[in-house]
């Protein structure tokens, strides 16, 4: 199988990871460019003129530590305009005595996916959820089973037309062609879950700089989903805002001293802030920082509880909350996301589905959309290829309905 | 069913005190006056400003202003275009959507004739009834000097509006503007004074709960009597005679009140005041307004008490004409002892010095302020947290 290569445009980072699938179906990291993002903004390229060189660097650098030259890549899409919604299907059974054959499932499949769309968005993904034949729900293969009506809900996540033409086009003027488009959060569940978060139910939430994504698993499939304009660029730009600090030295200041909870026990009372051309230097102090980085940290959780409250998703998440992204490097996260899900909460490690080998490492959160990316891809082609009949080939399948 | 049925009717069936407000302004006018509500630093609702116009959004100093149509008027009006408001709204309606999902009712101010309010209203109003929220909608219509294609145009928009709203209430530019002081700088803002109040009134008729009871019922109920826009008009005043100054200024601003009493359809009084009201001072007031009722007529008054008005007597009064024909019921206002002074005195002009609202200054959105802003369950969260939550920092 050929190596691919997975993108992520992000708002502080544009990353390229080149990977391979070896012979015991783990993934080798091969090689991995990475370089500061410009012309982007809550995940939504806003400068193309600035945007395509930082692409084309990260490529430039993935092209020679993998020694993998690149033609196509899968781009990860984030952003407020993103949306999942659920649609229903519903067919008769056709089958002999009413048996539900794979026609009856490939119509109901069929019905489901087709969902009116504006002109101005695009499906990214149709996501089958479970079945319901008559009045038996939650069912995961209806082939075989005798009903008279056979329904399905798929997970459709869709997105601005706008938005994901301008990402195509960065991409292809960075001299490289778009081999698939995927949803961020999806991204990052399947770079960081192992089968069984996902089937006791579980919530990734990625914490990006313009976006937080979420994604979340109930019953054994993805239940919902979706982005938030919203990410730790809103964190630095509030530091930024209430002491006065110039961009940089506020990003600094989020990164180094940053505590998403406050403890008087871990923070000095004060923090000295160098000089520097434009800023003159001075104190700040703990406190008052913390309370507005605490501020922002628990609005955005809370706002994606609030989304996922109407699903009922966390008393089904028995695998508690999984935070990915550079937001989950910030210091009391997790113990925020304990208090405000009422559930265990915890930062992603990468390859929950398989081990990582090649020769490159990476582990950190942040990769979590990028590696998941050479995942979802991955597995694609192994499905699609017909090599492979494995349990985990059908969990793609069935998760992802395509 | 008789009118007065209806309005019991209405009562029963209306739901409890809304907690959630947004207030938003469309288009230049509808900015304008939330700009004056907003930047005197209320608090209690949402509120937003939403518009074609960059420039103009960026003079509001409200907390939520949502760009429209960035990508097909780029920020530059819709040139009166009711078809460019209209898409501009489509376009961007997930952020209204963001706007509107946290709030129970919505009170909408915006001027019709031009482009943004008049196509961008209709698809607004439909999302909100989409989503469940009560809608009352307060606008102004052209100055006769504006000439009668812009007058055709509010008119037109009108209609597509009042079937989608639960409350309608329309003003003339000519008579809101139409204080003592007739230069037109102080006229304009006399106007928008008033305009804002009214607003003021919707706003806590809906959301708080009144020492007379009056509520989204009471709206809902008027609106379906009338079947189209009610007419709102309104006095105000500072001053030891401030009861009666209110009325006589209401009278004299807006002489069609009088008659569209007599003629027998409903009218909706709502008196705001602080708490150093007195009884008689409502008396004063409501009583005359009573009595120059039609017997057929109904009217339904009520007392509104928030300290945001300070020493100020407003009194917004909405007024429906029957749906169906009646024969109208004419008979003189009774000789009441407590009709107004037939001379005004200078209450509009004391209430208009007195009562200016303070700016605030615009939130700092940093390095989002041209993006599009990330509006969630009726908040910009472009502007910080902390701010938003009026957090104090030891610093």
């Amino acid at each position: 199988m050929d190596p691919v290569v997975g993108l992520e445009i992000g708002t502080s980072k544009v990353v390229a990871l080149v990977g391979d699938m070896q012979d015991d179906h783990t993934i080798a990291v091969l090689g991995k460019g990475e370089s500061s993002s410009a012309g982007v903004r809550k995940s939504e390229i806003i400068n193309m003129e600035v945007a395509v060189p930082c692409i084309r660097r990260a490529l430039a650098e993935a092209e020679r530590m993998s020694d993998v030259a690149v033609h196509e890549v899968v781009v990860a899409l984030s952003g407020g305009h993103i949306r999942g919604n659920v649609y229903p299907g519903v067919t008769p059974v056709r089958g002999e005595g009413k048996t539900v054959t794979e026609d009856d499932v490939e119509d109901v499949m069929e019905l489901a996916r087709t969902v009116p769309l504006g002109d101005d968005r695009d499906m990214l993904h149709t996501i089958n959820q479970l079945y319901t034949v008559d009045d038996n729900d939650g069912v995961v293969n209806p082939v075989g089973m005798v009903g008279h009506k056979l329904a399905l809900t798929v997970l459709g996540f869709h997105g601005s037309h706008t938005h994901i033409g301008t990402l195509e086009r960065a991409v292809e003027k960075s001299q490289v062609d778009v081999k698939d488009i995927v949803f961020g959060g999806l991204a990052s569940a399947l770079g960081v879950l192992s089968p069984e978060q996902k089937r006791n139910g579980v919530v990734v939430i990625d914490l990006g700089a313009g976006t937080t994504d979420y994604i979340a698993y109930g019953d054994g499939v993805i239940c919902c989903g979706g982005s938030l304009g919203v990410g730790g660029d809103h964190v630095t730009n509030d530091i930024v805002h209430a002491f006065g600090l110039p961009q940089s030295r506020a990003e600094q200041v989020k990164r180094e001293h940053g505590m998403a909870q406050f403890s008087v026990l871990d923070a000095a009372p004060e923090i000295y802030l160098q000089p520097e051309v434009g800023y003159q230097g001075g104190t700040i102090k703990s406190r008052a920082l913390h309370t507005v980085i605490h501020a922002r940290m628990e609005e955005t959780l809370l706002k994606v509880k609030r989304r996922l409250a109407g699903d009922d998703v966390l008393a089904r998440a028995g695998s508690g909350v999984v935070l990915t992204g550079g937001g989950a490097y910030m210091r009391g996260i997790e113990e925020l996301g304990r208090q405000i899900f009422g559930v265990a909460c915890r930062v992603g490690r990468l390859g929950g589905d398989a081990r990582m080998g090649g020769s490159c490492a990476i582990t950190g959160p942040e990769y979590a959309v990028s590696y998941g990316l050479v995942e979802y891809t991955l597995r694609m082609q192994l499905q699609e290829g017909g090599k492979d009949s494995s349990f985990l080939s059908n969990v793609v399948r069935h998760l992802l309905g395509r | 069913m008789s009118s007065t049925q209806l309005f019991r009717l209405m009562r029963k069936t209306g739901a409890g005190a809304f907690t959630q407000v947004c207030v938003a302004g469309l288009g230049t006018a509808g900015c304008r006056v939330v700009d004056r509500i907003g930047g005197s630093g209320v608090h209690g609702a949402t509120f937003a400003a939403l518009h074609t116009h960059r420039s103009v959004l960026d003079r509001c100093r409200v907390q939520t202003r949502i760009p429209l149509g960035e990508e097909s008027v780029s920020g530059g009006g819709s040139g009166g275009s009711v078809e460019l408001g209209r898409k501009a709204l489509e376009k961007d309606i997930e952020m209204v959507r963001g706007l509107i999902s946290d709030c129970q009712a919505l009170i909408l101010v915006a001027g019709l004739g031009g482009g943004t309010a008049t196509g961008g209203l209709p698809v607004l109003l439909q999302a909100a009834k989409g989503a469940g929220v009560f809608t009352a909608v307060m606008l102004t219509m052209p100055f006769a000097f504006e000439g009668e294609g812009r007058q055709r145009i509010a008119e037109d928009g009108l209609r597509a509006i009042v079937p989608l709203a639960d409350f309608v209430a329309t003003v003339a530019n000519d008579a809101v503007h139409g204080g003592d002081d007739k230069q037109i700088e102080k006229a304009m803002a006399y106007g928008l004074e008033g305009l804002a109040a009214g607003v003021c009134s919707l706003w806590q008729i809906v959301a708080m709960p009144s020492l007379l009871a009056l509520d989204q019922g009471d709206l809902r109920a008027l609106h379906l009597l009338s079947g189209t826009a009610c007419q709102f008009a309104f006095g105000m005043a500072t001053g030891s005679s401030r009861a009666t100054d209110t009325l006589a200024s209401l009278l004299e601003q807006f002489p069609d009140v009088k008659k569209r009493l007599r003629t027998g359809g409903g009218a909706l009084a709502c008196l705001c005041a602080s708490r150093d009201l007195l009884l008689p001072e409502i008396s004063d007031v409501l009583v005359p307004l009573q009595e120059g009722m039609a017997d057929s007529g109904v009217f339904r008054a009520g007392v509104v008490l928030h300290e945001s008005w300070r020493d100020r007597l407003f009194l917004a009064v909405f007024t429906a004409e029957m749906r169906r024909k009646v024969t109208p019921t004419v008979r003189e206002a009774s000789g009441s002892s407590r009709k107004p002074k037939a001379k005004r005195s200078n209450a509009n002009r004391v209430a208009q010095e007195e009562l200016k609202l303070e700016g605030a200054t615009a939130p700092n959105q940093g390095r989002f302020g041209r993006t599009k802003a990330t509006i969630l369950d009726g908040e910009d969260l472009d502007i910080p947290t902390y701010i938003r939550r009026n957090l104090s920092l030891d610093q």
